[in-house]
């Protein structure tokens, strides 16, 4: 028998957590597909804004807030002494649970959300309400990396050079920049459902924010400190504009591998905390 | 079988067992006996993966369930005292259940039910403590795992549920399963396990088969008092008495004064029996 994974056997996972996750976070989906809508509504009953863009950002808010929830709604009996035991038992391995946790709180969810969500909005664009005449239009990536930072068909003016916003934001490091962050999303969740025993979406959120706080003020120390800092960001000035979109490469690219290696730091956090909790 | 060789075990800064060494063998029904806060529960959660030994082994079939491989999960099933109710209905929840388990049967889960009097399909949010105990244990027997543990299964079973309980279990083991109840309503499970496993605090008393009991010890029942027994106990009618039995006689076990003479004479017992 192999005991790390097995088609057959995750398929069964899936299909029992895909029915725990209707039980569990059915209802749930309805309302976060429809919040849209209804903050919509209520706006539109005061007048105030209703472009695409802006309904467009709040979509994404809604997901995001529904995968915070998601994973305590779902799996939040998962570490818990008593109620954990079916999970903790449950013939499969940890690296299955781990997969179909992880396909329900990272994938599924803000797939429906995001989806359903646009539909509603799309479905309240048909009807005649002042300002809201507008379906939401998705933005390719490359559409909306040229809209990024520019006024200017898709430019960016740096001194007296002009750089293609494409060229500044690489398409492919947008592309993973953006589902790692959904991916780094889901799993701060899912590590602070394994984590924490009650309120674990607030704990998780307050626990988020005070780590963020944390090194914002770090590192802004470190800047304010640093005469060197200063010295290297006033020489940038007299860098030539492509030595600058160099360093601004280079710079991205590091960002991408630490929110790679987060990423993966959180998840296999919870992969083992899977593996390890004891009941 | 089951394993277990020079366990350590505890909670924090809590010992429960200390250097214990234990075998079950299939085909069994063991009774897992001991007052209060000894480590029963500890030793089931051991047995089935929740818990990790703190030093040596605990193995199911040469595996330490701790593991929790899958080769392993699907041969136990654990019924814990303060069970969670499941979600649903209880032939939705053995059917959801059931794919993860070989030997699963459906059919004599519906016969189980029919045995303990429950209704599959009424939700067990709307049934009784009783009720939903009866449906965990037809669940439990009908997934047909090698290893069964259940941790206080009569509690909160009415009398008659007790004695249905008895004859389920009696009637579903076989040469291929274990199965370990927990258990300090001794009379609930009089007749139905053996061999007997008395815990104490960080140690295991006695682990014996009634054959091995009552080559040891005389459980004689008369009028009087015997002032050299291990243990006396008034009952009905007169007196109970536990003594030696260098002459080998048969008698009949009370497993409640059994547990008393045990807990009564630790040293004694502990050299009668090694």
């Amino acid at each position: 028998m192999n005991n790390t994974f097995s088609f057959n056997r995750f398929k069964n996972l899936l299909l029992k957590d895909g029915k725990m996750y209707v039980r569990n976070f059915g209802t749930s989906l309805i309302v976060w597909c429809s919040l849209n809508a209804i903050f919509w509504i209520f706006n539109l009953l005061f007048g105030s804004e209703t472009m695409p863009p802006i309904r467009f950002g709040m979509l994404c808010t809604w997901t995001a807030l529904a995968m915070l929830m998601v994973p305590s709604k779902v799996y939040g009996n998962a570490n818990l002494s008593r109620e954990g035991v079916g999970f903790a038992m449950m013939p499969a391995s940890s690296l299955e649970k781990f997969v179909s946790m992880f396909l329900y709180c990272a994938i599924v969810t803000p797939v429906i959300v995001f989806f359903g969500g646009y539909l509603v909005d799309t479905l309240l664009s048909l009807f005649p309400f002042g300002g809201f005449d507008k379906p939401i239009r998705l933005y390719t990536l490359n559409e909306i990396v040229s809209r990024m930072m520019t006024d200017n068909e898709g430019v960016v003016q740096m001194g007296e050079l002009s750089i293609s916003a494409t060229t500044l934001f690489p398409i492919g490091v947008i592309r993973t920049s953006l589902y790692m962050g959904i991916v780094q999303w889901a799993a701060l969740f899912m590590l602070g459902n394994m984590l924490f025993k009650k309120h674990k979406a607030g704990k998780t959120f307050a626990c988020y924010l005070g780590i963020s706080y944390l090194f914002s003020m770090l590192f802004g120390l470190l800047v304010v400190s640093s005469d060197r800092i200063e010295q290297w960001l006033e020489s940038l000035e007299d860098l030539p504009a492509e030595e600058v979109v160099r360093l601004w490469h280079n710079a991205t690219i590091w960002g991408m591998i630490i929110s790679i290696v987060i990423t993966a730091v959180l998840l296999y956090f919870t992969y083992r905390k899977i593996k390890t909790q004891k009941y | 079988m089951i394993t277990i060789n020079n366990l350590d075990f505890g909670y924090k800064s809590q010992p429960v067992f200390r250097n214990i060494s234990l075998g079950f063998e299939k085909g069994n029904i063991y009774g897992l006996l001991g007052e209060n806060g000894v480590g029963k529960t500890s030793l089931l959660k051991l047995i089935s993966g929740l818990q990790k030994p703190t030093a040596g082994t605990c193995e199911v079939d040469g595996i330490a369930p701790f593991n929790r491989l899958p080769e392993t999960l699907q041969k136990i099933y654990f019924i814990s005292e303060d069970f969670a109710i499941p979600e649903g209905t209880p032939i939705n929840n053995v059917r959801e259940l059931g794919v993860f388990y070989p030997n699963y049967d459906e059919s004599l889960f519906f016969e189980l039910c029919k045995e303990l009097d429950v209704d599959p399909t009424r939700k067990y949010a709307e049934m009784s403590f009783g009720q939903q105990k009866k449906c965990l244990i037809s669940t439990a027997l009908a997934l047909n795992t090698d290893y069964l543990l259940l941790d206080e299964p009569t509690n909160g079973l009415d009398i008659p549920s007790k004695t249905l309980f008895r004859q389920v279990i009696a009637k579903h083991a076989n040469d291929n399963r274990t199965i370990i109840i927990s258990t300090h309503q001794v009379k609930d499970v009089e007749n139905l396990i053996d061999p007997i496993i008395i815990l104490d605090h960080d140690e295991v008393l006695l682990k014996a088969s009634f054959r091995e009991i009552t080559d040891r010890l005389y459980f004689d029942y008369g009028m009087e008092k015997d002032d050299t027994a291990l243990y006396s106990e008034m009952i009905p009618g007169g007196f109970v008495n536990v003594i030696r039995n260098p002459e080998g006689l048969d008698s009949k076990v009370s497993i409640e004064v059994l547990f008393n003479t045990v807990m009564k004479n630790k040293q004694t017992i502990k050299q009668i029996f090694s």
